[in-house]
């Protein structure tokens, strides 16, 4: 079998379970998937490379924040354990892992996807997966691939589209509204759930109480970074977003002044801290923001 | 690519008119080239050699494999060379083609893992270390992979498998002896 000489283009690219790697050898470019029992190639001839294409994605991303929930939600669970320190411990002491993993994944930058181009259709590029790699990735390839293809100049008008970006906004809007309907309705009944609890607040310090409260929060709050995270920068200029996304940064600030304020108390007094307060001060704002953003999307035609 | 010919090798990249998401298109000479099959040329006179798959075409190269002679529909160029049909099933069946290489099992890391994560529950380990010397010794002499890849996996896999070995046999040897103790105790 010939053997290829391989040089590293670029250092690897990290997940937990999996890897991806980029070489090159004299004539074509080799792509390295690793689950780290098993790894798959893909090749790519220099000479056939039609483009790249890089695509930036959203910032705040699902990953990133299942991260710190999760870490809240172990952060919780250490608290509502008063009776045993051991679990405590062992709880408060693994909610430290995704929490640094939320903060690690803040830290490497927006994400991007990375397509290569060539006749036979368009491949990913798992090994360049950050934006602030993309520059030194094109500095590397680029250079190669115009070492077999030549350069060329920026390419000559050929056809333009007409498709109006507004109007494609305003059709994407009307997409997916159950889905959004069913979040902010969520959001309000879970705002008007925590007032209800405040006012009965010896139901409100029930553990299961809170665990099921915590549990329903936990849902909506996922469902609502996932709708967050599939609008468009366009959609996130709409009202209802903008709405929404105030009520949904206050319920997060909420959830973290809340944990910080239960694990604080559970360690100085041996007992889960009174957090009906902080709850109530958060859904009084939340309730009218979800209230407004439901209104919108019912009266939107 | 929805992004326009004339966004493309644009410095920085454009904003998406669809999404509002930053694209950046790198495009390169081989996006504006058509891509040609290759057609086979009749044979047109008697001295002419012929295709051994397609008689009536003219043979062009001859399988570096082989030695059949191919026509333009039947070669097949791969890793340097001209090679027909069969030979190139034959090189993906025997592994022969890096071309068709496309997949390969970390044997030592499967090596590593068994002697390792089983000790998170140490009793596990009675029977994964074992499993991870047979992994070492079976797969040792077997290529890495097409890329640089050095055999310590394999290494810390043995050592690993072999202290947990030894300490079962400690604590084998330590039961028996307690054992005869407590019979000669006994007597």
């Amino acid at each position: 079998m010939a053997a290829y000489q391989y040089r590293r283009l670029l250092p690897r690219e990290r997940g937990i379970l999996r890897y991806a790697e980029l070489w090159a050898a004299d004539d074509h470019l080799l792509s390295a998937a690793s689950t780290r029992l098993a790894v798959a190639y893909q090749r790519f001839p220099l000479a056939e490379i039609q483009a790249f294409s890089i695509t930036t994605l959203p910032h705040w991303t699902f990953p990133q924040l299942a991260w710190l929930f999760l870490s809240a939600a172990l952060f919780l669970v250490s608290v509502l354990a008063p009776t045993l320190p051991f679990l405590q411990v062992l709880f408060g002491g693994l909610a430290i892992w995704p929490l640094l993993l939320a903060i690690r994944e803040v830290w490497r930058g927006p994400r991007c996807r990375v397509y290569i181009h060539t006749p036979t259709g368009a491949h990913l590029l798992p090994a360049v997966a950050r934006q602030a790699r993309v520059d030194e990735f094109l500095a590397i390839v680029t250079p190669l691939v115009e070492g077999v293809q030549g350069h060329v100049e920026r390419m000559a008008i050929t056809e333009r589209t007409v498709e109006h970006p507004e109007e494609v906004a305003r059709q994407q809007i009307g997409q997916q509204r159950g889905l959004r309907l069913f979040a902010f309705g969520a959001l309000l009944a879970e705002g008007l759930f925590y007032t209800w609890e405040a006012a009965y607040p010896a139901l409100g310090r029930k553990p299961e109480v809170i665990i099921v409260g915590f549990g329903v929060y936990l849902v909506i709050v996922i469902i609502m970074v996932t709708v967050w995270r599939q609008a468009t920068p366009i959609l996130r200029r709409d009202r209802v977003y903008t709405l929404a996304g105030a009520a949904l940064a206050l319920a997060l600030a909420e959830l973290v002044f809340a944990v910080a304020a239960g694990f604080i108390a559970a360690f100085r007094f041996g007992a889960a801290g009174d957090l009906t307060w902080i709850t109530t001060v958060s859904a009084a704002w939340r309730i009218p923001l979800a209230l407004a953003a439901l209104t919108i999307e019912l009266r939107r035609k | 690519m929805a992004t326009k010919p004339e966004d493309w090798n644009f410095p920085g990249g454009v904003d998406c008119a669809y999404c509002g998401q930053r694209v950046e298109v790198r495009a390169f000479p081989a996006i504006q080239q058509e891509s040609r099959g290759e057609r086979p040329e009749a044979i047109l006179g008697a001295g002419e050699a012929g295709c051994y798959y397609h008689p009536q075409n003219r043979a062009t190269v001859p399988c570096d494999a082989c030695g059949r002679f191919l026509c333009a529909l039947c070669d097949l160029p791969l890793d340097g060379q001209h090679l027909c049909p069969p030979c190139v099933d034959a090189g993906v069946k025997g592994n022969k083609l890096a071309a068709a290489d496309t997949s390969r099992t970390y044997y030592d890391s499967v090596a590593l893992g068994f002697a390792t994560w089983p000790m998170l529950l140490f009793y596990f380990s009675l029977f994964t270390a074992p499993v991870a010397l047979y992994y070492v010794i079976r797969y040792w002499k077997q290529p890495q992979g097409i890329l640089p890849r050095t055999r310590i996996r394999f290494v810390l896999a043995a050592i690993l498998a072999l202290l947990q070995l030894g300490m079962w046999v400690m604590i084998a040897g330590a039961i028996i002896w307690q054992m005869m103790r407590s019979q000669g105790g006994a007597r």
